[in-house]
């Protein structure tokens, strides 16, 4: 294979909040990178930090006593380096978000025409807004563009409100997409059009897609490779065929044992025992021993290194070749 | 007789149009079920499908407007008083939301004390064993009962409210989503105590879903609802391994399998926005239907033994047994 600079690379990410409980680590050293034709998931419970981690690429967290540290490269630009101007160009043009609730990021007093023209209006220079808009709308299967841009939010259901959040968000051509759970709030008829409408225009517009879910059935519909996310550290991370197929991590294990299948009948799902670590009270050793079925001694005092176990597929656990 | 059993059940809501217009809302449109005792039965559909409505019917917390509701053979909404403690006493239900449904400056030993209390089923003295067994009985220690309900996780608090719903002891449940804001690892715990609780006590459940994979794993029987109406129903099996309409078709094609590399399910359903009104003349699902012919439009199809005994359909081209359904 060519070696290709990624559009997205990071290295040791770290975010950190200073809080009356201690120092939380939300982040703790995420290395991941995004290949300028793919799809890539980030996956992992509630509260493992992988909302965190794809709002920290564009410094898009606030919070109390916050701290980003480590190397963000984004289309061959470093951003730690840059100003708060240069961001701000950046954000919306070169990176871009869409999040679960699209009532809850869109203004529900103006029309969604004028909102996603202002994405264009901000960074790019168009003289014809509204064609501009039009054609937005258009492409992310907005029926009706020329008078459905003088709608408000409400007057849309939740899947073509996502579709309006999707044509704010390509309207400066990123060149990653940012998806946050950008379907859990919606049917699952719904969420399956908004997929192949990602995989569409991804493919269209050539932009990676950096997908941040808990659901590792749209991971594997969707997804070319996975990173697994547990309190703040990737565990694995590999291709889909590898992570899904061939996992070397318990986590990973588990977490696929938890979903229940339509196409064969389970006696009895396992899950995960326990639950995930307050972030302030991180446990000794490995970050999951005390949930793991197969911790050891050294699983509680020592954390392991990411190890390589096949081409492009890594594992943070001591104990991986009993998964094998 | 049954331990439930629902009979044309029709619930109107009072709504308007997008003119202002007064006009009523069918959310649920002549449903009818049975469920025996320590059964469980998997409701699914869209949101707006009406399920939610149909759950609460069933309980009485919505007044019908046409048939019946009766639990072990009577009917419950013309419960008054006593009776109807003493219904509520033996069904309960599990809402969506447990932090909307728990008092937020109640401690939860209090809160589960408060059921016992009310219906008075144990002596006062008992009460706090009752509490603690309870909280133990959904994998909770004795030291949650002193806390309040933002000091849970949301898989706690879904815990919380499937013990208070059990405090009593009912016979029948109906649990709302219970699952649909959990992580799956936790997803899991709750499903698989949902299960052991129904069989140990011989409750019955009514699973309220979206979710056809989680349906498939706690129940026996599953029904398909689409804008207040049944559109197939049976054993899980038999719906969920052999969809015969074209709704359930659809819905089954759209759960992503993590087994399943790089399928990606085809995303034919027109949005719900293209969907016909519930008053329309035909079947309220032919303007999505892939198989749409012109009876649709005219004749709302009936749910009709299809596959076997026991699995309904309401199409009209299943009805045909046309090639290719």
């Amino acid at each position: 294979m060519m070696d290709v600079d990624p559009i997205l690379d990071v290295r040791d990410l770290r975010v950190t909040f200073r809080t009356e409980e201690g120092t939380i680590r939300a982040v703790d050293g995420i290395d991941l990178t995004v290949n300028g034709d793919e799809t890539v998931a980030l996956v992992g419970e509630s509260g493992c930090g992988k909302s965190v981690a794809s709002l920290a690429l564009a410094r898009l967290v606030a919070g109390p006593g916050l701290k980003i540290t480590g190397g963000v490269r984004l289309a061959g630009r470093d951003l730690p380096g840059l100003s708060d101007r240069e961001l701000r160009r950046l954000r919306g043009a070169t990176i871009s978000y869409i999040f679960q609730d699209p009532m809850a990021s869109l203004n529900p007093v103006k029309p969604v025409g004028a909102q996603i023209g202002e994405a264009i209006r901000l960074h790019r220079k168009v003289s014809d807004i509204d064609s501009e808009v039009v054609r937005l709308m258009k492409l992310v299967g907005l029926p009706d563009p020329e008078t459905r841009r003088k709608a408000y939010p409400h007057q849309f259901s939740g899947g073509m409100q996502q579709r309006v959040m999707i044509a704010m968000a390509l309207a400066c051509c990123p060149k990653v997409l940012v998806a946050d759970e950008p379907t859990t709030a919606l049917d699952v008829t719904i969420q399956a059009q908004i997929f192949s409408l990602l995989a569409a225009l991804r493919a269209e517009l050539k932009m990676a897609v950096l997908l941040i879910t808990h659901n590792l059935g749209l991971v594997a519909q969707n997804a070319q490779r996975v990173y697994v996310m547990y309190s703040g550290r990737i565990m694995e991370s590999g291709s889909c065929e590898a992570v899904l197929r061939q996992s070397a991590h318990p986590y990973t294990r588990g977490l696929l044992a938890a979903v229940p299948r339509l196409r064969h009948s389970q006696e009895r799902m396992t899950g995960i025992e326990g639950t995930v670590p307050h972030p302030a009270h991180l446990p000794s050793g490995c970050r999951f021993h005390p949930r793991c079925p197969l911790a050891e001694e050294r699983c509680r005092i020592v954390e392991p290194e990411m190890q390589t176990v096949g081409e492009g597929h890594q594992t943070r656990c001591h104990c991986w070749k009993q998964l094998m | 007789m049954s331990l439930l059993e629902a009979t044309d059940v029709t619930v109107r809501f009072a709504s308007h149009d997008a003119l202002g217009r007064r006009r009523a809302l069918t959310a649920v449109a002549g449903v009818s079920l049975r469920l025996e005792e320590g059964e469980r039965l998997g409701v699914v559909g869209e949101s707006g499908s009406g399920k939610t409505t149909l759950g609460r019917a069933l309980l009485a917390l919505e007044s019908i407007e046409g048939g019946a509701v009766t639990f072990q053979g009577r009917n419950v909404h013309a419960m008054k008083g006593s009776a109807l403690l003493a219904f509520r006493r033996r069904a309960q239900m599990v809402f969506q939301d447990p932090m909307g449904s728990l008092n937020p400056r109640m401690k939860i030993g209090t809160a589960l004390n408060e059921v016992l209390a009310v219906h008075q089923v144990v002596t006062r003295a008992e009460r706090s064993q009752r509490v603690l067994d309870l909280l133990a009985q959904v994998g909770l220690t004795a030291s949650y009962a002193g806390r309040y309900p933002h000091e849970f996780s949301g898989g706690q608090r879904q815990r919380v409210g499937l013990a208070r719903a059990l405090a009593l002891n009912p016979a029948f449940i109906v649990a709302d989503e219970p699952v649909s804001a959990l992580d799956v690892s936790v997803q899991a715990q709750v499903l698989n105590l949902l299960k052991d609780i129904s069989e140990q006590r011989r409750m019955a459940c009514i699973l309220i879903a979206h979710d056809l994979a989680v349906v498939n794993y706690v129940c026996q029987k599953v029904m398909v609802m689409y804008q207040g109406r049944v559109v197939e129903s049976g054993s899980c099996p038999d719906v969920l391994g052999q969809p015969h309409h074209p709704y359930t078709q659809a819905l089954r094609a759209a759960v992503p399998d993590p087994d399943d590399l790089a399928v990606r399910v085809k995303g034919a359903v027109l949005d719900r926005s293209a969907a016909g009104r519930e008053d329309s003349a035909g079947c309220a699902y032919a303007p999505r239907c892939p198989r749409v012919c012109e009876r649709c439009w005219n004749e709302i199809p009936v749910l009709r033994e299809a596959n076997g005994v026991g699995h309904g359909v309401a199409c009209h081209r299943v009805e045909k047994n046309d090639p290719g359904v």
